[in-house]
This record gives structure tokens, C-alpha cells and sequence, in this order.
């Protein structure tokens, strides 16, 4: 008989009264393979922590999402949400499955120009669109969503400077019941505002409306909010419609769908409570039927789901360096992985396991990134085994906004690889390095 | 102009005789004729006539120039010119024509209320007519012995007979003149020579010259006519030709001593006979197939073929309406024809599909509720225009597992398409109809939604076709018409698909942005093209004929190509005209474009032939084209963007294979590049590595509009 392994003593302060008289599952799995390659082969190979994406739950989401749309709504297209994250390989994954591309700046225009997007496959959102940008998308034939009215008449200049007659859509706010309101971008819908900006459109004659788009928030539970949406969107149409005679050509309900990630304040895990793909479908489907126009003319639903499609493609793999307990007798965990890379963590309690096999009790801990800030906290008190120095952890569902709004601060960023889905896997981004920093750097003649 | 129009005529009533349009076997047939100058010019007199009396009428104006009203009294003259002589005989031809001409008038209405082809049942009347009167009248032609006995073949002497010169030379230019026309038909007179001249002498023991002056053509005409001109040319057509040329020679045998006693000559009365007996019993088919029917007289046997071909391989019909999956989005079929379940017997001809999850089940958590399908409530869509002729919306939907055999179809909604074709959806969601009977609905209009009604364990859509109103009918076959198959990564779109099980399939989802690069075949657009094809320059106009079919015309050659841009294609049909023109190249290259801008997405599409055969190769293809299975060549092809171009590419794959075991250069590859708003930039096809180039030439002006 082999020597069974060391487990380490756990402390677990017995707790009375917290959940109901069944107490709550504490079912924990490692997660050693990421899509059949070893955690460990990973990180020896490319070091931690370590960014990995599957190149198949990618597709498997995308095409779950575009399926569960086009089963209930004829003409559906999906614009990869570019501020998301915008690592070249995620965005050709998404554009080979056929997305156009939702970008919010010059610079995400360029990046996705430069991924190999046509420019009329481009829908620009936001309130920052500069002169010469504007320039840049109308020659190209991207689709301009107007924010404000200062933007339509400056779209209106610089279309007549071109002489073209560009195809614009409008970013309408809308009032939904039991969401806070999101009035900061667009027109807004219920104080006329919108059909003033239509009316001033139409009046300027030099732009064509083809498109409306509203966005109702983020990480939004309740798909009939965006039912209400859809219908609000549904009837302005038909209204300039009768009203212009103008028929669009798409409808965009923005993004926002919830991933399986658990809000901070949220008490029930995301996983059970994110609404699937075909709830979100149900609902919108269901609000654009107030649509009065012709079978085949009805306009195309455009989604800029960003979130939902990339989160749980993504996991950070961590090592931990050291443990230790803490006055109040939970266990600490100082991990080689912060909030500097993992941005999310102030949003979500992110669901965390051990990389490896492990025996023993749950107990308190709480992770700590490396940063010597006090800050630097990845779950403040989770209920997880013992691990030891040297051991890796998985942060699960951490595909969205991490790559983009990382920072580089006290330490360097760590490489990002993919697993593709025939198992290969390869470097998305390599670790930044001293030099990578250094080369932006100049340090001027008097102090040479 | 007119006088064109009046010698064309002309010819065009010789050519009639062969069941020709072309002008050139007229000609030659006429050439022919003039081997007896007198009966010649009396031949052409009398169909002059036939055509003057139709025009003095005002008889159908199309059928007069295609030669319909004076192939009868050509054959009238030619027989008068033989056996009648004198000043009154020429006086007797223009009367017999003018009565030719009436008597097609008046029978070809009659017959054609019954099918049936009026053939030459004028020339018989009249001339037995002319026979009877010519001796009293004292105009007969003394007999022409040395008309009657002449050497040389056969089959060339009988051919000549049909214009009452039993000559070989005369019979050699019949003989030039069917091959003119048609390969098939020359073949085809040949073996019904050959089985009637086999069957005539070791047989019915007939003498070798009533062979030759009766049997021969009657038996040879009767294969053309059946064997390529009323029935697709086909290896079974060539059956039924050999039978009806034994037909004819067998009525040849028995009608011959009963006319001897009448004192009339038999000439084409059995191959009339044969040709209609034949077609009133064929037409009394339940289902037209093997030799199918020809349903649009076109010019040719190898044109009949090419069209019946074109239609069976590239867009297989087999239900006059075409019909869209039901649904939306992608789906599988769980149940094909002749399932494993309950699509035998009567109603082998049915459809079951369902959803499946990424992980490859049809339902989340564990299926024992219906709501967890990935299919339950998911709209259920109208294959076809049609009208509702019966719904049902108050059956309760089946736990999953349990079967509702009382109401065995659950929830359903029949539509009516056209006479004798209904479509069925069942197994709806209770209460979630939302179509009234008596409700006209369109193509993919949303009639209600999947459920789990009826005899249903699990939820699921059930489609199928039927003859009447009756539930529970016998189903008819059904295909669907440019549907998509998924297999993993491939998306294949088939012209006519049946669904197989286990297969997913959805319906093409066309988009603005394919149409984009398109638009200027829209019918109306109306643009003229310009291209360079080497150093030469060639215009193109988009047009709309006057049936309102558009058309692209090339100013430069004639030459003509046929398309029709849909909703959700754009489908080249056929080109006819001079070869010099780059229109060839286009239909070459772009058979068909589905609108819809899925990247992975592939076609097929049948490339006839003709299209990539030289003429000399085409015309020996011709003698076998009837018994070979297929011809042409599969061409598979796929459309991505390139910058602000849109670049069509197709390559010729070996029918039945999939890329992956094709390793050999294919035999023609080619390439369209179209840009937005201005359709075809570039053309290029690759033909035994021999590249052939046209090149958009100008832009059309850019927009001026916004100058101002």
C-alpha cells in the first residue's frame, strides 16, 4: 500500500443558523485539464499566471447565440463588441463565424481594420467620435450610430464636404421598468427627443436613417427588460415609418446580456441564475413582432453581446506563493495573479478552484493578488480547500473586459494563450517585458 | 423585310416536315425536292399557297412563319407535281393549298382540345382527295417508270420516298438535312429504318420495294417523332421509338391490302396512326417518367434533353411549388423518408425535425419536461404561399414520453398550395396557432409553434405533402428548395434537398449585403456593361423581355443569357447566341450566387456540357448524349469578401466526392469578382489551364447627385 499524501489541518469555526436546515452544497472540483490540456503543462510552458481562452467554447457560444436568435427572428447579425476584448485571435474567431465588428473609438476602428474587417462591416457606437474618424468611417462605409445632436450635424458637415449621403443609425435612451436609468448615451425615447433627432435628420436631408439602436444597461438579469426594449424600438419604427416613410434596415438592442459570473452583491451563483441565451431571444423576439412591416422586409436584429459570448472562454491560471492565517482565523492565500490583471474581480465573485486534486475541508480564505496595495483582493472569504506554495488555482469565466482593461502597474502583464479546437495551443499575446515598456520610454538630454 | 419574312416561311414549311425550325434544313430539303424541277415548283406553289390563304384569313400570325400552315400542302404539291400534269393541275395545287391551310385551322384546334398533334392528317384528306378527282378531271401524269426503279441504298431511296423521289441522292440530302437538325433524330430515323426494314422482310415478308416506298419512312419518322420530339430522348424514348416503328411497319403489313382494295395509297397513314395511338395511350400514364413527356416543344431532340436535364439536375423539381423548410434557423432531422418510426407505408414521405444544444442533446438538464427542448416554442413557418384549409389549436401538449393516439397529429395547420398539393405542420404547442382557416399566408409566414401534440413522445415539428383536405392522407414526396446541410464545419446549399436523418439543415437566410454587390441585375436597373475580353470590346445590356423576364444581351454579338434574381439567388439560365461573347464566360462562372454572406458556405450547381465542349466535340456527343446518365460537370463554389470586392470562386469537382479525396487539378476553375452597386468587375475562367479574361471596362459614372 502506497503512502497516502500529507493533508494539512484545517480550522473551520462551526457557523449556526447562516443558511437554511439543508446548509448549503459545498461541491468543489479541480479543474486540472482546460479543454484536455493539463493546467500544469501550461503553466510550465508558458509561466503564471497565464490567460487561456478555448477556441471552442468560443464558437460554442457564438453560434448557441446566433442560433437561438435566428430559430425565432428571420434576419439576426451579431457585432463583436470590439472594448470586450479586443486580442486579434478572439476578434477572428468571432469575425470567421461571421460578426461584423462594434467599435467604440479611432482606435478600435483601426485595430479592427487592421484584424482584416471590412470598414462596411462596422458599427461605431459612443459619444468620442473626432473629426477625422468620422472622415475615416464614412469613406470606408461604416455604420455611424449618432449619439447626440452636435455629432449629427457634424456627421452632416463632413458628408457634405465628401459629397455623400452616408446610411446612419440613431443611439436612442429609453426608459425600462425596475432598471436604473441609462440615459448618458444617444436620444432619449420618451421626452421626444428621438423624433426631434429624426425629424432634424430628415430635415438636414444629407444623411439616411437605416438603423435604430438603444442599449439598456449591463450584466441585465431580466430578459423581459429587454422585451420592453425591443417593443419601444418596434413601435418608433413603425411611427417614423408611417410618419417619414423611412424603412430601416436594422434594429441593434446593444449588449448586456449576463454571463454565469456572480455579481458582488448578488446571493444565488450566476450559473443559476444568468438567463440563457433563449430567454434574452424569447423576449426581444416576442417585442420586435410589433413591427408593422412587410415579411420580407422586416429590418435585421443586430446584438452586440460582448460579455455572454467571451466570459466563459477565458480563465486565469494563478500559482500560489504563500498562505497564511489571518488574526480573525481565516486562511490567506497570496496568489501571483491581482486585481491589475484581473480587473473583474471588483465586479464579481469569481468562481474559483484548485488546478489539482485535493483532499481535506473547506474553510475560509480569503485570495490576495501580489500588488502591495490593500486593494489587491481576488474573493474576500470563499469557502476553499487547503492548498499549498506552489500550487495553481483557475479563475473561471474571466474571458470579458480582463485583456482590455487590465493595467500594467507594479508588474508586468502575462501572456494570453488559446487552446484551439483541435487542441493545439498557442500564444495570443506574449508576457510583456522590460524592454516592451522601456522602448516607449525617453529620458531627456539634461539627465544623461 | 417582308419578302424575307414570306421566303422564310417557306423554307420553314420543308423544314416542318422533319420537325424542323431551322432554316437551313429547309434549304436543303428544297434543294432536295429539285431533283424533280416540275413537281418541285408545284410543291412550293401549293404551300405558297396554304400561307397566302392563312395570311388572307388572318390565321395565327407565329404559327404562319414557323411553316405550321404549309408543310401539309408541301407535301400536297409535291404529290400533285408527281401524279397530276398540265395547266389545271398548277390551277388544282393553289386550291389544294388554300384547302391545306383550312384544314389545319380546323383540326389543329380540334386535336389539340384532345393532346394530340395534327401531324400530316391534311395531307392525307387532300391528296386522296386529289387522287380521286385526277383521273376524271383527265389531269393524271402518265406513270414515271424510271422515278420507281433506282438503285442504291435502302435507306436512302425510303428517306427520298417522303418527298415521292425514292432517289438516294435525294434520300442522302433528307439524311443531311435530319443531321443538320438533330444528331438524335438522325440516329433515330436510322434504327427505325433498321428494325423496320428487319421485321418488313424476315418477318411480314414484304417485299424489299414496298419496303422502300412505304414502310421506310413511315417506320423512320414514327422514332423521330417519339423517340426525341413528343418524349425526352432517353434510352427508354429509343425503346418506344423501335416499338413504334414496328407499329408502323406492322400497320404498313395490314392496312396495305385494304388500301390496294380501296384503290387509294397508304403513304403516311401509319405513321399517323402509330404517332397518335401512341400518344393518346401515353398520356393515360400515372406518372410521366421513363420515357418522360416532353412539356414544352422546344426546337430540338437535344434541346428537349438539355432543358429536361438542366431542370432534373440543377433545380429537381419533383413538386410544382417550390417549398422552404419550415423553420427558422438550424434544425435536425430526427425522422427522414421511411423512418424508423412512423414514416412507412402510406406515409413514408415525411419529415420530423428537432433542436439540438452544443453539447448534441435536444434538451437542457435532463429532457423530462417538454419547455427543456431546445425545440418546443420555437416558430413554425409556412413552407409555401398558400391558403389555411384546416387548424387545429386545442390539443393539450404531451408530457414528455406520452403519446395522444386519439388525436394522432396534435395541433396542426394544412395549408392549400395548388390543386392536388397540401402541406401539413403538426404537433403544434397548444393555443399557439396563429393563422384562421380561410387565411391567405405567405412563404415562411409564421403559423405557429413547435410543440409536443398528438402522437408526439417528445417534442417535435412533423411536415409532410399531400393530395386532398383529408388528416391522415397518403403523403406525395417533397423536396426543399435551396436548403442549407451543416456537417460540422461544411454548409453545403442543395438546389433540391430531401432531408436525410440525422442531418442539420436550415433554409438560406439571404441578407442586404450579397444583394449590394448585385443590384444591377435587379430587372430594371436596366444598365448597359462594358468589357474587354483580349483585345476586343463587347457591350452588354441589362434588359426585360416582353414577357418580363430579364435578359443580359450582348449589343456586340446577340448573343443572349436568361437569369432571374430572386430573394434569395441569383440563378443564370441558359445562353444561346454566338460563342464569341464573354456572356458565356458569365454563365460559365456564375451559375448561381445564394445572397447570403456566410463565409464557409458552398454550392453546387450543374455546368452543362455544351458550355465547355468545342462545337465539333458537341456535335459527336450529340449521337450519344440520349443513353449517357449525366453530362456535364459538377462545379462547387464559394464567395468571400476581399476588401470592397466580393470574389466568387468555383472549381469542377468529380460528381460524388468530397474535396478531400479530390487531389487532381480540376479541369475548369473560375473566378467573378463583383464590387458594390456595379455587379461583375472580372471574369475569369480556367479551362485545361487555358485562361480565358473578360474585364468590366468603365465604370459607370460615380454619383453625381451630391455635387451640387
Amino acid at each position: 500500500m502506497s503512502k497516502l499524501p500529507y493533508e494539512r489541518p484545517t480550522l473551520v469555526r462551526h457557523q449556526m443558523g447562516q443558511m437554511n436546515k439543508f446548509g448549503r452544497l459545498q461541491g468543489m472540483r479541480p479543474l486540472t485539464h482546460i479543454d484536455g490540456v493539463s493546467v500544469a503543462d501550461l503553466v510550465a510552458k508558458h509561466g503564471s499566471p497565464l490567460f487561456v481562452f478555448s477556441q471552442k467554447t468560443l464558437i460554442n457560444r457564438y453560434r448557441d447565440l446566433q442560433q437561438a436568435f435566428s430559430r425565432r427572428y428571420a434576419k439576426v447579425r451579431i457585432a463583436w463588441s470590439y472594448k470586450t476584448n479586443y486580442l486579434e485571435a478572439i476578434c477572428r474567431t468571432f469575425h470567421r463565424e461571421g460578426s461584423w465588428a462594434e467599435v467604440v473609438s479611432p482606435f478600435e476602428y483601426d485595430k479592427a481594420i487592421r484584424t482584416g474587417v471590412v470598414p462596411d462591416h462596422i458599427h461605431w457606437n459612443g459619444p468620442y467620435k473626432p473629426d477625422a474618424a468620422i472622415e475615416r468611417a464614412l469613406s470606408g462605409g461604416a455604420m455611424i450610430h449618432i449619439d447626440n445632436f452636435d455629432e449629427l450635424a457634424r456627421i452632416e458637415r463632413i458628408a457634405e464636404r465628401m459629397g455623400l449621403r452616408p446610411k446612419v443609425a440613431l443611439r436612442l435612451n429609453l426608459a425600462i421598468d425596475g432598471l436604473p436609468a441609462w440615459s448618458r448615451f444617444g436620444v432619449n425615447l420618451e421626452s421626444g427627443q428621438a423624433r426631434e433627432a429624426v425629424s432634424r435628420l430628415v430635415s438636414g436631408d444629407r444623411l439616411e436613417l437605416t438603423g435604430l439602436h438603444s442599449h439598456i444597461g449591463t450584466f441585465i438579469l431580466a430578459p423581459e427588460a429587454y422585451g420592453q426594449a425591443a417593443a419601444k424600438l418596434a413601435r418608433f419604427a413603425n411611427e417614423i415609418r408611417t410618419e417619414h416613410g423611412i424603412k430601416l434596415s436594422f434594429i441593434d438592442l446593444g449588449g448586456g446580456f449576463a454571463s454565469p459570473n456572480t455579481l458582488a452583491a448578488q446571493y444565488l451563483p450566476g450559473e443559476q441564475v444568468s438567463p440563457s441565451f433563449e430567454r434574452y431571444a424569447d423576449a426581444i423576439c416576442d417585442g420586435l413582432h410589433l413591427l408593422e412591416y412587410p415579411a420580407k422586409e422586416m429590418p435585421t436584429l443586430v446584438l452586440e453581446t460582448g460579455r455572454a459570448l467571451v466570459d466563459e472562454a477565458g480563465f486565469l491560471i494563478s500559482s500560489v506563493e504563500a498562505t497564511k492565517r489571518l488574526p480573525d482565523g481565516r486562511r490567506g492565500l497570496v496568489l501571483d495573479a491581482g486585481v491589475n490583471i484581473l480587473f473583474t474581480a471588483f465586479w464579481y465573485k469569481h468562481d474559483v478552484v484548485p488546478a489539482q486534486e485535493f483532499g481535506g475541508l473547506l474553510e475560509p480564505t480569503v485570495l490576495y493578488g501580489p500588488l502591495c496595495m490593500n486593494i489587491d483582493v481576488l474573493r474576500d472569504t470563499v469557502q476553499f480547500p487547503a492548498v499549498s506554495p506552489g500550487q495553481k488555482l483557475v479563475f473561471k469565466n474571466v474571458g470579458a473586459y480582463n485583456n482590455t482593461q487590465w493595467m500594467q502597474f507594479i508588474a508586468m502583464r502575462p501572456a494570453v494563450v488559446m487552446i484551439s479546437t483541435d487542441g493545439q495551443v498557442g500564444v495570443i499575446r506574449r508576457a510583456e517585458q522590460l524592454d516592451d515598456l522601456a522602448s516607449l520610454e525617453e529620458v531627456p538630454a539634461w539627465l544623461k | 423585310m417582308a419578302l424575307w419574312i414570306s421566303i422564310r416561311s417557306l423554307l420553314l414549311c420543308y423544314a416542318q416536315v422533319l420537325f424542323s425550325g431551322s432554316v437551313w434544313v429547309g434549304l436543303i430539303l428544297a434543294v432536295a425536292t429539285l431533283a424533280a424541277p416540275s413537281a418541285a415548283a408545284m410543291g412550293a406553289l401549293c404551300a405558297a399557297s396554304a400561307l397566302l390563304c392563312s395570311w388572307l384569313l388572318q390565321l395565327e400570325p407565329e404559327e404562319r412563319h414557323s411553316g405550321g400552315y404549309g408543310y401539309n400542302a408541301l407535301l400536297c404539291g409535291l404529290g400533285i407535281g408527281h401524279s397530276c400534269a398540265g395547266i389545271s393541275a398548277v390551277a388544282l395545287a393553289v386550291l389544294c393549298g388554300a384547302l391545306c391551310a383550312l384544314l389545319t385551322a380546323a383540326l389543329r384546334a380540334s386535336l389539340g382540345r384532345l393532346t394530340l398533334p395534327l401531324l400530316s392528317i391534311p395531307f392525307i384528306l387532300v391528296y386522296h382527295m386529289v387522287l380521286a378527282i385526277a383521273g376524271p378531271a383527265g389531269i393524271a401524269a402518265p406513270p414515271v417508270t424510271d422515278v420507281v426503279i433506282s438503285d442504291g441504298p435502302a435507306l436512302l431511296r425510303g428517306l427520298g420516298a417522303l418527298f415521292f423521289l425514292p432517289r438516294a441522292e435525294v434520300g442522302a440530302l433528307v439524311l443531311l438535312a435530319l443531321l443538320v437538325h438533330s444528331r438524335i433524330a438522325a440516329i433515330l430515323a436510322v434504327a427505325g429504318f433498321v428494325v423496320a426494314y428487319a421485321l418488313g422482310v424476315g418477318f411480314l415478308g414484304l417485299a424489299p420495294e414496298t419496303l422502300v416506298l412505304i414502310v421506310s419512312y413511315n417506320a423512320a419518322f414514327a422514332a423521330v417523332a417519339l423517340g426525341g420530339v413528343w418524349f425526352v430522348p432517353s434510352a427508354s424514348s429509343w425503346l418506344l421509338a423501335m416499338a413504334a416503328s414496328a407499329l408502323s411497319t406492322f400497320l404498313c403489313a395490314g392496312l396495305l391490302p385494304v388500301h390496294q382494295r380501296l384503290g387509294v395509297p397508304l403513304m403516311v397513314v401509319p405513321f399517323n396512326a402509330t404517332i397518335l395511338l401512341i400518344l393518346l395511350a401515353m398520356r393515360q400514364r400515372v406518372r410521366d417518367s421513363h420515357p418522360k413527356a416532353v412539356d414544352l416543344m422546344l426546337a430540338t431532340p437535344e434541346d428537349n434533353l438539355e432543358y429536361l436535364r438542366a431542370r432534373l439536375l440543377r433545380f429537381g423539381w419533383s413538386q410544382p411549388v417550390r417549398m422552404q423548410l419550415p423553420l427558422r434557423g438550424t434544425w435536425i432531422c430526427t425522422q427522414g423518408v421511411d423512418g424508423a418510426h412512423t414514416h412507412k407505408e402510406r406515409w413514408r414521405h415525411a419529415w420530423d425535425f428537432e433542436v439540438l444544444g452544443s453539447d448534441g442533446k435536444a434538451f437542457r438538464s435532463d429532457g423530462t419536461r417538454p419547455d427543456q427542448y431546445y425545440c418546443f416554442r420555437l416558430p413554425v413557418l409556412a413552407a409555401a404561399a398558400g391558403t389555411v384549409v384546416r387548424v387545429e389549436s386545442d390539443v393539450p401538449d404531451n408530457l414528455v414520453g406520452a403519446m395522444n393516439l386519439k388525436q394522432n397529429w396534435g395541433n396542426l395547420v394544412l395549408l392549400h398550395h395548388g390543386p392536388g398539393l397540401y402541406s401539413l405542420v403538426a404537433h403544434l404547442a397548444r393555443g399557439s396557432v396563429k393563422v384562421r382557416l380561410g387565411q391567405v399566408v405567405q412563404a415562411g409566414e409564421v403559423l405557429g409553434l413547435c410543440g409536443s401534440s398528438g402522437r408526439s413522445p417528445q417534442p417535435h415539428l412533423h411536415f409532410h405533402l399531400q393530395a386532398s383536405t383529408d388528416l391522415g392522407a397518403a403523403t406525395l414526396p417533397c423536396t426543399f428548395s435551396d436548403s442549407v446541410v451543416i456537417d460540422g464545419e461544411s454548409q453545403l446549399v442543395h438546389s433540391a434537398l430531401v432531408p436525410l436523418e440525422k442531418q442539420q439543415v436550415r433554409n438560406l437566410e439571404p441578407d442586404e449585403e450579397r444583394y449590394t454587390f448585385l443590384s444591377p441585375f435587379a430587372p430594371g436597373a436596366g444598365g448597359e456593361w462594358r468589357f474587354q475580353i483580349g483585345d476586343r470590346e463587347e457591350r452588354v445590356l441589362c434588359e426585360v423581355d416582353v414577357y418580363g423576364q430579364p435578359l443580359l444581351r450582348s449589343l456586340t454579338y446577340g448573343t443572349v443569357l436568361r437569369y432571374v434574381l430572386t430573394e434569395d439567388l441569383l440563378t443564370t439560365y441558359d445562353v444561346s447566341g454566338s460563342r464569341r461573347s464573354m456572356l458565356y464566360l458569365l454563365r460559365t462562372a456564375l451559375p448561381r450566387i445564394p445572397l447570403e454572406s456566410t463565409e464557409p458556405l458552398r454550392w453546387r450547381d450543374l455546368l452543362p456540357g455544351r458550355l465547355v465542349r468545342p462545337l465539333w466535340l458537341q456535335l459527336l456527343h450529340d449521337f450519344v448524349a440520349p443513353i449517357r446518365a449525366r453530362d456535364g460537370y459538377t462545379v462547387e463554389l464559394t464567395a468571400r469578401r476581399d476588401g470592397a470586392l466580393l470574389q466568387v470562386d468555383g472549381k469542377t469537382v468529380p460528381a460524388g466526392q468530397s474535396e478531400a479525396e479530390q487531389n487532381e487539378e480540376p479541369l475548369l476553375r473560375t473566378r467573378v469578382l463583383l464590387a458594390r452597386g456595379l455587379g461583375v468587375v472580372r471574369i475569369e475562367v480556367t479551362n485545361r489551364g487555358r485562361t480565358l479574361r473578360a474585364e468590366r471596362v468603365t465604370a459607370p459614372p460615380t454619383k453625381q447627385e451630391d455635387k451640387s
